[in-house]
Order: structure tokens, then sequence, then C-alpha cells
């Protein structure tokens, strides 16, 4: 029978005692000797408790209610013992022994386990999980989270409501199938730019309007908005992102805050490359409708031209991989090679001509 | 009777955790966590105790962390609960369009927070306290609750008020409190740093930090550690043993330069190695000193105390109270 020489604590003084454990099938006995004492002590395999943690060399369990006794053993052989008894499996953690066994190299494939999970969940199921959701929110929800980001919005867009209410009677012209009511407004800022909020709202700001020389490119604008709102990119935009950052600040949240501010970063880049990819899907579906509507599509074209033109593409030219949307000359080659390969028909909508002329008055 | 030798008078702590070791408990339960969607944490927070309580060795035998992954799961639920409920009032009151219920409701957001505080201090230590032991023997809080609320609203209020001066006063004293509350089987604690001392030393090292371009703050964090370390008490049968915690400036350096180093080229893959060094450098080079018998601690009342809520609020907070 072997015994193992242990360090023993009865649990009320700090005293420890020199001890002798034998662990039998049903029960473990500790036995003292020392000069003017000894005893022994039946500890029953139901109340013992291991300190369900792997250290080298010391082993620690405990026994009874609280306060616990108390025995500690230098060595791992003791498990072996252990494991030999069926009853006394949950004295010993066959995952721990085993990984502990490989010391580094269990760290090395959990490790890996972990950066391929990661990359896993974080480049392929949680972005498509996330869209997925995107799409099927109910549009009332939609339109109530537009309104929610719009409307404290609105006041500082300097909105001029003579001029939204033509460019509505111009959009209303257009066939653009859209899920909800398209809301246009025109903010009175000197700036190239346009957005659109989930739900169906537009945003042209007057700088960009005033550059338009005909109603095909004003269209063509719409179009390309349309399509963002249509395909829910804002929403898809939000909730991949959300989700992304979720996973990454739980991921590294307990790790440290420097390494959070890299991957953070990262996740940005990654981000930016995917607006691209709907830059590029609210393009050619602009076109399209543009198309439907027997609008001239080469007004998409114009479009860009009317932005490089005005935004002196060289410096954008430089930031190639951070302008997230893709650069207006690859845009406009793409356009027009997509142009040359439709059937198209185009003829003057007298009503948006008119509409157009009013807008720019 | 035995007969009670005269112990030398230095004791020192011994560290003997190992990244490695520790790397696999890490690992390990960062993966169950991300597959249980968190709900492991609480297994994996108690397992990393249990391993630091177990490599910390004193007199020849190591410490016990006896708290249980259960134990941790229902605060950690009783916490969810009561932050959910917090956080689905607050967005009501904010998204409700009113400017007078947006108000109350982020009033009535932050006051719970301040109530919450001294009661997951509270809680915190006392669960602490009871699940850990050494030699078979428990630590015990037996700080009042009441008193906790007086001391931390009184605090949060001063400290309001001063501008933040008053956090090191504040700081102090809830240190104070809470050690002189602490015991371990019959011996007692203390601490006796001041809220003065602690001011100026916040002060004269965020000055010469800022004027040296940081390189001081390697001083000022010593004399913060040594501060908060130096002036812990320890009374046995009332004789009165001090610590020591003896670090040089370039200690100081290498802990958190090399730490920094680690983390940053390795995206955070080495947190487990920078943890283990980190702890090794706090409980290595504490010195115990003055007459002192290990033999001679009695277990006196018990507190089996089972409810890790305030532990889990503290976690939630981001708070270490020690």
């Amino acid at each position: 029978m072997k015994t193992f020489p242990v360090k023993y604590f009865d649990g009320k003084s700090s005293k420890s005692f020199d001890a002798l454990l034998t662990i039998f099938s049903n029960y473990w006995n500790v036995s003292i000797k020392e000069n003017n004492f000894s005893n022994n002590i039946r500890w029953e395999i139901e109340h013992i408790k291991s300190s369900k943690v792997y250290t080298h060399q010391i082993k620690s369990f405990s026994y009874g209610n609280y306060p616990f006794q108390h025995i500690e053993y230098q060595g791992d052989d003791i498990l072996i013992e252990i494991e030999k008894f069926q009853e006394q499996k949950k004295l010993c953690n066959k995952t721990d022994s085993f990984l502990h066994k490989f010391g580094a190299k269990s760290v090395a494939m959990l490790m890996l386990a972990i950066v391929t999970f990661s990359g896993l969940m974080y480049f392929y199921v949680i972005p498509n999980v996330a869209e997925k959701f995107a799409e099927n929110i109910d549009s009332n929800y939609v339109i109530a989270f537009g309104d929610y980001v719009f409307n404290p919005l609105k006041s500082e867009l300097n909105i001029d409501d003579e001029r939204s209410a033509v460019l509505q009677d111009f959009t209303n012209q257009l066939n653009l199938e859209s899920e909800y009511p398209i809301e246009v407004y025109v903010a009175n800022i000197d700036q190239l730019n346009a957005f659109a909020m989930p739900g169906g709202k537009i945003v042209i700001f007057s700088g960009l309007l005033d550059k338009f020389t005909n109603a095909s490119q004003l269209a063509a604008l719409l179009g390309h908005e349309v399509a963002h709102i249509k395909n829910r990119h804002i929403l898809k935009n939000i909730s991949r992102n959300l989700s992304g950052y979720l996973f990454i600040s739980i991921l590294f949240g307990d790790i440290n805050g420097i390494s959070t501010i890299l991957i953070e970063n990262a996740h940005m880049f990654k981000q930016m490359s995917h607006s691209r990819t709907l830059e590029r899907e609210a393009d050619k579906e602009g076109l399209e409708m543009l198309i439907k509507n027997k609008i001239n599509p080469k007004g998409m074209q114009e479009l860009f031209q009317i932005l490089k033109d005005e935004t002196k593409t060289d410096i954008y030219e430089k930031f190639k991989y951070i302008n997230s949307h893709p650069l207006l000359n690859e845009r406009i080659d793409y356009i027009k090679t997509k142009i040359e390969s439709l059937k198209y028909v185009s003829e003057t909508n007298q009503e948006l001509e008119k509409l157009f002329n009013k807008l720019q008055n | 009777m035995e007969i009670v030798e005269q112990k030398p008078s230095k004791h020192i702590f011994l560290f003997l955790g190992k990244g490695v070791e520790y790397a696999i408990i890490f690992f390990k339960n960062l993966i169950l966590t991300i597959l249980t969607l968190g709900l492991y944490y609480p297994w994996a927070k108690v397992e990393m105790l249990k391993y630091f309580y177990q490599t910390t060795e004193f007199k020849g035998n190591r410490f016990t962390f006896h708290g249980t992954g259960a134990e941790v799961f229902k605060g950690f639920i009783k916490v969810y609960i009561v932050f959910i409920a917090l956080y689905v009032f607050l967005i009501y009151g904010t998204s409700s369009g009113r400017a007078d219920l947006a108000l109350i409701s982020l009033l009535l957001f932050y006051v719970a927070i301040i109530l919450i505080i001294p009661l997951a201090i509270h809680g915190a230590v006392r669960y602490r306290s009871s699940r850990s032991s050494w030699r078979g023997i428990h630590f015990k809080y037996f700080g009042n609750r009441k008193e906790m609320y007086k001391l931390c609203l009184v605090g949060f209020l001063l400290t309001i008020i001063t501008f933040g001066i008053y956090n090191s006063w504040f700081k102090v004293d809830l240190r104070k409190y809470i050690f002189k509350h602490l015991k371990f089987g019959n011996l007692s604690f203390d601490f006796i740093g001041d809220g003065g001392t602690l001011f100026l030393i916040h002060l004269k090292g965020i000055f010469l930090s800022y004027i040296t371009l940081g390189i001081y703050s390697f001083w000022y964090m010593r004399e913060l550690y040594q501060f908060h370390i130096q002036n812990m008490v320890v009374y046995q049968n009332d004789k009165k043993i001090m610590t020591k915690f003896n670090v040089s400036v370039g200690d100081v350096f290498e802990l958190i330069v090399i730490n920094a180093i680690l983390i940053i080229f390795t995206l955070g893959l080495a947190s487990p190695w920078v943890t283990t060094r980190t702890l090794r450098f706090f409980i290595a080079n504490v010195v115990i000193e003055g007459e002192f018998n290990e033999d001679d601690i009695k277990q006196t009342e018990l507190d089996d105390y089972g409810d890790a809520a305030g532990d889990d609020y503290l976690d939630f907070f981001d708070i270490d109270i020690l």
C-alpha cells in the first residue's frame, strides 16, 4: 500500500502536522505521528474536495465543513494513485493533467485554437450573422431607427424647406421600387456631400446640388442613395461594425488597453474595405434604376466626373487605401464599361426637366 | 503547552506561479468563455484565483481560495439583473424625448451606482476574506455595512465638492476601515498611512512626471506601491509586525517597460506571462518584520459567507480592492 507524506492542518490552528496519507478505494486515511501525539483521521470520499486547480508539484485537498481540514502534498504522483479508483474521479481532472503534461506545447495548441476560432468568427460568422440580422429587422423598426438618428441631426443641417419640396416632387416622379417612402431634404451647406439614412431619408447638400447641369445627374445620385437604402447598407454596416467591435472587445477587453487600440484600428480598415464593396453595389443598382426609368445612364458617369473635377483627386489618389469611396477614376471606368455593356433607351422626361429647372433657380 | 521559540525577525513570501502553467489555465478558460458566450466566466475567475493563491507560499505552505464557480455565478446573475434593469430604465428615459424624464433617469442611474458601490465593497471584502485561507486558517471581515455606507457617501460627496482633492483621504479611510475590520484567525490588521501623505505623493508625482516627460513616473509608482504596502500592520498577541516592500526604481522600470513590450509585440497573447511577472513582483518583494510565530495562529469565530455578488459588482466596475 503506497503512502504519501503530507502536511496536515486541522482547521483550528495554523500549526502544521507531518502525516502519512493512504488512499483506499472508499476512504482516505491520514495518520499523524509526532513525538507526543498520534492520531488516525478517516476522510470519507464524498466529503473530500480537491483544490480544483493544477499547480506543478503542490496538490492540496480539503475535507468536511467550513473551516476545512486541509492537506498539502509535494508531487504529482498522488494523482496516479487517485486515478486508480473510479469513485475518486472527481478529485482529479484528466483534461488539466493532460494539458499540463505537455506544458508549452499545450499553450501553443490552445493559442492556435483561439486564433483560428476568433479568425473564423470575426471574418466569417459574425459579419454574416450581423447582416442577416439587419436584413430581417422589421421595416417599421428600420424607419424608427432612421428617425432616431436623423432627428437630432436635422437642426444642424440647415434644411431648405422650399427646395426640399421641389426635390421631393422630382423624386416622386421616379420609379424607385423602395419598401419605404423616400423622403428627401436639401441641406443648405456648401459641401460636395449627400447621404442616406436607414428607413428612407436622403439628404443632399446644396454645394453638390448646385453643380448639377441636368436632371439625369440628379437622378443618378438619387438612384445611388436609394440603392443604399433598399439594400439596408447603413444598417448592415452598423450591425457588422457593432458586432465585430463587441466581439473584439470581449476577446481583448480583459487583456489590455494598448492592444485593444491597435486591434480597433485594424478593425476600422476592414470596415473601410467593406464599405467600398457597398459603394460599388449602390453604383450598379443606381445605374439599373436610371435605365428602368428611361433616364440617360451617362448621368451617373457625369455625377462622378463632377465629384472628380471638384475634389482635385490628386490628394485622394495618395490615400487610395483609406478612402471609403472607391476611387473616382476607378468608379468612372467601371460605370463606362457597364453602360457600354447595357442596352438602354433614354427619353427626355419633360416633368423631370421642369422640376430640375425649378430646383436650380 | 509547547515552548514558543524565538523566530527570526524577517519573513518572506514566495510566488511560485509560472507563465506556462498559468497560460494553460488562461487560454483554456478563454476558449470556454468564448464558446459559452461569457457564461463560463465565473468558473474561469475562480480557477485563476485558486491558481494564484495556491502558488503563493509563506513559511512553506500555500494559500487556498475556497470560492466556487457556482457561488460566483449566482453573484454574476444578480449583478446582471440589476444592471439590465438600470440600463432599460436609462434607455427608456433618454429615448422618451422628454428632457425632464431623461434627466431623472440619468440622475437615478448615477445615484443607484453610487449606492451599489459601498455594498459591493462590503460584500466583496467579506466574500474574499471568508474564502481565503492559509494552513486552514481563514480570513474574516467583520466590517459593518452601515458604517461602510456612511464612509463612502461622505467620501464621494467631499471628493466631488473638492474637485477630487479629497479622494486621497477617502481612499486611505476606506483602506483603514477594511484593515481594521479584518482578521486572520486571531491576527488583526491595521493601515497606518494618512491621506495627506498620499495626496502629497500624487501631487509631487504628477508634477515631476510632467516636467520630466514621464521619467519620474517610475519613482512615483514606487512611492505609491510602498505607501499602500508598507503602511499595512499586523498584530499578533498585541505585538506589532510591520511590512516592507523592498523594490528599487530599476525594478519598477523593468516591470512596467517589459510588461508593455510583451503586450504590444504579442497583441496581448503574452498576457498570462505579464500577470505572473506582475504578481511575482508584488508578492516576492514583501517582507514581514517583527516577532511572529506562524504556528500560533488560532482559528477564531468564522464567517461562512458565500454571496459573491459584491465581488462581481467590483469586476463590473473594474475596481480592485487590494
